[in-house]
């Protein structure tokens, strides 16, 4: 590149942060870049800085005289990021049984205490449902059982697993099984079951006695934090801990509490904690006004308990927030990342779908919650009567997937954070009426962009400790494993 | 009950863009009503905040102008490379053999 002479804009977007303008660009490569010379750059002024140059060019916001080239390059990292459109279906969410032994006054899925077995996924729907996944073009798919409580129907989860990795022996796939079980009435000879078939596992906790108590309430009265506590301290003495992930479910309860629930984590031997916005959906709608919290309040919490986990990464204790990990993967690496409501166009249907006990298919739960409100636009179809053609490529889900790409959308087509960011139509349907929403009175739009700027200003900063936590993160290992030393 | 406060705020029609000006008005439409008028030099702006408890906040009237004229940048620049993202998208999903001529045609 000649210095300071012609030079091509490549497509970007910005913001301003506190000091510096943020560049961000279409591949979700960023560049922070001071006033002068950005006003220099968008008026394709001579830069006069060859070390600017060179990383406004290597970063693809200028090109020289071989345009093809960067495109050609641009084009091949689009695609990367847009991985998960050529990974359709990975991710198949099996409702097991609507029962539950807890009633959760926030439960999105809205569960029914019913010892009635009618509302179990039987044998001949699960085998429906394994042959419809088993047709999902993706080579690598995820099983995730729910419910209700999944362990309530163990006998059919395990018919699931074995049919599943029988067919898979004709067509080599990579299946991945994960249960997402509240662990109060896991048995030893489940958990024999579990272990052996490499079963992930994904439970609920909420914090400390008091908090988790609160909310997650046993049917017969038993304390539920207690059980959960014996049974994750058996699992993880079992040597099974790397294969659990807890999530909580952020109450007003919790806003107040943030540090002593990360504690509570730390104290359970849990290597990572995901802060969840409370779901809206169910029984937590139901609910609303006892549930209710800003969203601002819960960003200020975010905020506190992350900074919380950055002092106690840099004391030497791994552990990892995995929303920002998730955030943070789509802005330092190249890569797609499998989280369904930051994809664009959404994933609903594409990137995940949910096959409820009696065999009918959702784009998501929440979509599952909708139905029987009345709003069909959700349901794909039935897997004992469906096959894969008649629901994945229905004329339904091809309008969701044309609807839901967010650089179309006001105030997304201009938004900074859009390469990183995505939709969740189910949600703005439940709200406005239609599946595209509003982004300004959107408390997930709001949340994102908080935490983008959030996240923004420590990667500005470039302190090396943080920096290096964030990889930690990323590849889900301790500083001191991933770490040359000399 | 408190009184809404109404803020009023002109912009030359020679140096701001219309659209420029109704995307920020867009981004800042959850707390507040805009009404925009145009005289032969001049857009009017009146500013109403939408629920009595909500304020102006400090200096919206510069952080409003500031959002439109990055509206106007972004739109400015836009233009220049709109073609290119298209083609960026459509070489990421549909690869050409005939890259350059079709970047060449563009120049024209």
């Amino acid at each position: 590149m000649k210095l300071n002479s012609q030079y091509k804009l490549l497509p970007f977007r910005f913001f301003r942060m506190d000091k510096k303008i943020l560049l961000v660009n279409e591949v979700g490569e960023y560049y922070f870049i001071d006033e002068i010379p950005f006003k220099k750059l968008i008026k394709h002024q001579p830069l006069n800085n060859l070390d600017l140059l060179r990383d406004l060019k290597s970063r693809f916001f200028i090109a020289d005289s071989n345009l093809h080239e960067y495109i050609e390059l641009l084009a091949i990292k689009y695609r990367t990021k847009k991985s998960f459109l050529y990974d359709f279906t990975s991710l198949h969410i099996i409702v097991l049984t609507l029962r539950c032994n807890h009633k959760c006054d926030y439960c999105h899925v809205a569960s029914i205490s019913s010892y009635d077995r009618q509302f179990d996924m039987d044998i001949a729907t699960a085998k429906n449902c394994v042959n419809t996944i088993l047709n999902s073009p993706s080579n690598s798919i995820k099983i995730e059982f729910q419910g209700g409580e999944p362990l309530l129907n163990f006998e059919t989860l395990k018919y699931i697993v074995e049919y599943t990795n029988e067919k898979n022996t004709q067509i080599n796939k990579n299946i991945e099984y994960v249960i997402s079980t509240n662990l109060t009435t896991l048995t030893p000879y489940q958990f024999d079951y579990i272990k052996k078939n490499n079963i992930l596992i994904s439970t609920s906790l909420d914090g400390p006695e008091n908090i988790h108590n609160h909310h997650r309430k046993l049917i017969n009265g038993k304390n539920s934090y207690q059980i959960v506590k014996e049974k994750l301290q058996w699992l993880i003495d079992e040597g099974y801990g790397s294969n659990i992930s807890a999530l909580m479910t952020t109450t007003s309860d919790s806003l107040t509490n943030i540090k002593k629930i990360v504690d509570e984590y730390i104290k359970l031997k849990l290597r990572n904690i995901f802060i969840r916005d409370m779901n809206y959906f169910g029984r937590a709608k139901i609910n609303y006004e006892n549930l209710k919290y800003s969203i601002f309040s819960f960003v200020k919490a975010y905020k506190e308990a992350f900074n919380y986990i950055l002092e106690l990464n840099k004391s030497g204790i791994y552990f990892r927030e995995v929303y920002a990990s998730i955030l943070l993967k789509k802005i330092l690496t190249p890569y797609s990342t499998g989280f369904v409501d930051l994809q664009s166009p959404s994933g609903a249907g594409i990137s995940v779908a949910v096959y409820n006990y009696n065999g009918d298919v959702f784009v998501s739960d929440e979509a599952r919650m909708l139905y029987p409100k009345g709003s069909n636009l959700f349901k794909l179809g039935n897997v004992n009567i469906d096959d894969f053609q008649t629901i994945f490529n229905s004329k339904k889900l091809k309008y969701i997937v044309s609807r839901t790409t967010i650089s179309a959308l006001p105030k997304c087509a201009f938004c900074v954070f859009m390469p990183y960011c995505g939709i969740d139509p189910i949600r703005n349907y439940d709200k406005y009426g239609t599946i595209d929403g509003s982004r300004i009175s959107d408390r997930n739009c709001y949340k994102n962009r908080e935490l983008f700027k959030f996240l923004f200003n420590f990667i500005g900063n470039n302190d090396e400790d943080i920096i290096n936590i964030f990889w930690s993160w990323l590849s889900n290992k301790a500083i001191s494993e991933i770490m040359i030393t000399n | 009950m408190k009184k809404k406060e109404i803020c009023f705020l002109e912009l030359d029609s020679n140096i701001y863009s219309k659209d420029a000006i109704k995307l920020a008005i867009y981004d800042y439409s959850d707390n507040y009503y805009f009404k925009l008028t145009k005289d032969s030099t001049k857009y009017k702006i009146i500013i109403t905040p939408k629920r009595n408890e909500d304020s102006f906040i400090d200096n919206l009237i510069a952080k409003f102008e500031q959002t439109v004229l990055d509206y106007d940048i972004r739109l400015k620049i836009e233009k220049d490379f709109k073609v290119l993202r298209e083609i960026i998208l459509a070489q990421a999903f549909a690869p050409c053999d005939n890259l350059e001529e079709i970047l060449e045609s563009t120049e024209r």
